[in-house]
């Protein structure tokens, strides 16, 4: 592509730095091109969240056209492109390769004047652009990435002023460019350490549902099933986002660790596997200054014979067929308030019939009744639903229509009654 | 909105108050308050919970760590006339065992 050293660009170079540029080796991946890999721009290179800076530039400047563009070697591809429809070109037929080359950002009074930009297709045929103004968007690394830009089919001047609010919008695409796609990214792997896939196990159906308050939960619903038995999990660490999920991501893998060795014969004790996977995580919780309230279960489901521990946790009740139900708790502690106390395991035996249902105190914000007697409020829910997936659609459907301040977690078994 | 404020009793007592709501805004300013006083030597720390209208498990955190940061300095953290939404959360989670209520301030200790 030829250099292009614009006409206009005089006010506006003292603004970028000129990142040194690293040649890759032939056939290796340039820098910008695993940046935007790594952000998520290349398999999705439209993406709407992006769409509100286009429009804002749109706004403040007045102008027809905006776009946030990201080129990739010889293409470019508009990220965000309002009012004009497109979404990839030849980098070298568009004006933001010119801000992508100088590492700059880049004006063009008039196009129409200025050789090396008049002979743009865009210029030159439709929409007869006369007026660019870009800026480079950069990764944490300083490598330019792409721009965000303002068109007009007249003429323009472009003020220190304007180019200091351009440099400022340019920062805000690239707070996008992190936060978010980092975000999208931990909330998918949290969705997909969900347990999925349950194996139906005759006699019994089950349902749960975890919806964080943030992009990410502090909550845990773990699901694991071995020959021996079903091992479940609801737990709550103390506050939210992600540095709940942080730790809960840990306690949870060091649950599931220790509840192997029950599963396989090594351990005979759930309270003392609730210890063990404590010692693993004591340390990381009290650096945190954090505790974990949980409900660990061990599930036979031949004797529908339930061995638990409930660790802080208290939100746990069974509804028996006829209305009446059961609080399950326990006087044992959460994780992580002392280093040397130990939990003691329970035993619930269920029948024919009998309902069990496991949640997290976000619940309370959202069930009507739930904070006053969630026993209550819970039984009454089973009672009018049509079955644990009905119960946990209607927890889900209450969790995004009132604002809640906690993560939404619910889990729960029915031991189906004979001949239904 | 919350508001925490400290005293020192003529026993040497440390009083923190935190009024309104104790959530994830209030444990922080909570915590450093009884850090601060354990810092300047008074590791008795009565927490008077009875302008807390309520609590959430951040709040329950600041407490847990504020009661760790007092007897790792040999003293004690207790808490003073809880609400009676604070009450059922002490309780739901056990806390209630290592924080227990007491009726007034100057019965804490």
């Amino acid at each position: 592509m030829p250099e292009r050293p614009s006409t206009a660009d005089l006010p506006l170079t003292q603004l970028g730095s000129d990142a040194p540029s690293i040649t890759p080796a032939r056939g290796e991946p340039t820098a910008a091109t695993l940046s935007l890999a790594a952000h998520g721009l290349l398999d999705a290179p439209v993406q709407s969240r992006f769409d509100r800076y286009a429009e804002l530039a749109r706004t403040i400047w007045d102008a027809p056209i905006s776009t946030v563009t990201m080129i990739d070697r010889d293409r470019a591809y508009f990220t965000s492109c309002v009012g004009l429809d497109l979404t990839d070109m030849a980098a070298d037929q568009t004006f933001c390769s010119s801000v992508v080359h100088a590492s700059a950002p880049v004006v063009v009074p008039d196009a129409f004047d200025d050789p090396a930009y008049r002979d743009l297709p865009a210029v030159a045929g439709e929409p007869h652009i006369r007026f660019y103004a870009g800026h480079p968007v950069r990764d944490r690394w300083s490598t330019v990435l792409g721009t965000v830009c303002i068109y007009d089919t007249r003429p323009r001047e472009f003020t220190d002023h304007d180019a200091a609010v351009l440099a400022q919008l340019a920062r805000c695409v690239e707070d996008e460019l992190d936060t978010t796609s980092d975000r999208d990214r931990a909330g998918q792997v949290q969705r997909a350490l969900q347990p999925r896939d349950v194996q139906p196990v005759a006699g019994y159906s089950f349902a749960a549902r975890s919806v964080p308050t943030a992009l990410v939960a502090g909550d845990a619903l773990d699901h694991v099933q071995w020959d021996t038995g079903h091992y479940f999990l609801v737990a709550d660490v103390m506050g939210k986002g992600t540095a709940a999920a942080i730790l809960m991501a840990s306690v949870r893998t060091a649950l599931r660790a220790r509840v192997a060795d029950l599963a396989t014969g090594i351990a005979d004790d759930l309270g003392q596997v609730v210890g063990a996977a404590r010692d693993l995580v004591q340390h990381d919780l009290e650096a945190a200054g954090s505790f974990v309230t949980g409900f660990v279960a061990w599930a036979d489901p031949s004797s529908g014979r339930l061995r638990y521990v409930d660790a802080g946790h208290g939100l746990t009740v069974l509804v028996h067929p006829d209305g009446r139900w059961t609080s399950i708790g326990s006087d044992d502690l959460p994780l992580g308030v002392d280093a040397t106390i130990g939990w003691t395991e329970r035993v619930l035996d269920t029948e024919e019939g009998d309902t069990l249902v496991c949640f997290s105190d976000g619940v309370l914000d959202v069930l009507p009744g739930a904070e006053a007697d969630p026993g209550r409020a819970v039984a009454e829910l089973v009672l009018r639903s049509d079955g644990p997936d009905d119960v946990v659609r209607r927890v889900g459907r209450l969790a995004h229509s009132v604002p809640t301040r906690d993560d939404v977690t619910i889990l729960v078994v029915r031991r189906e009654a004979a001949g239904a | 909105m919350s508001d925490i404020q400290v005293h020192r009793t003529d026993h040497g007592i440390g009083v923190v108050t935190p009024v309104g709501r104790l959530t994830m805004v209030a444990a922080k300013p909570l915590t450093e308050a009884v850090v601060a006083l354990v810092d300047q030597g008074t590791s008795k720390v009565v927490v008077d919970l009875g302008e807390t209208t309520f609590i959430d498990s951040s709040g329950l955190g600041a407490l847990i760590a504020g009661l760790k940061r007092c007897r790792q300095a040999g003293g004690d953290l207790r808490i003073a006339r809880p609400t009676e939404q604070v009450t059922t959360v002490l309780r739901l989670t056990n806390l209630d065992k290592v924080l227990t209520p007491r009726a007034t301030v100057d019965e804490a200790f």
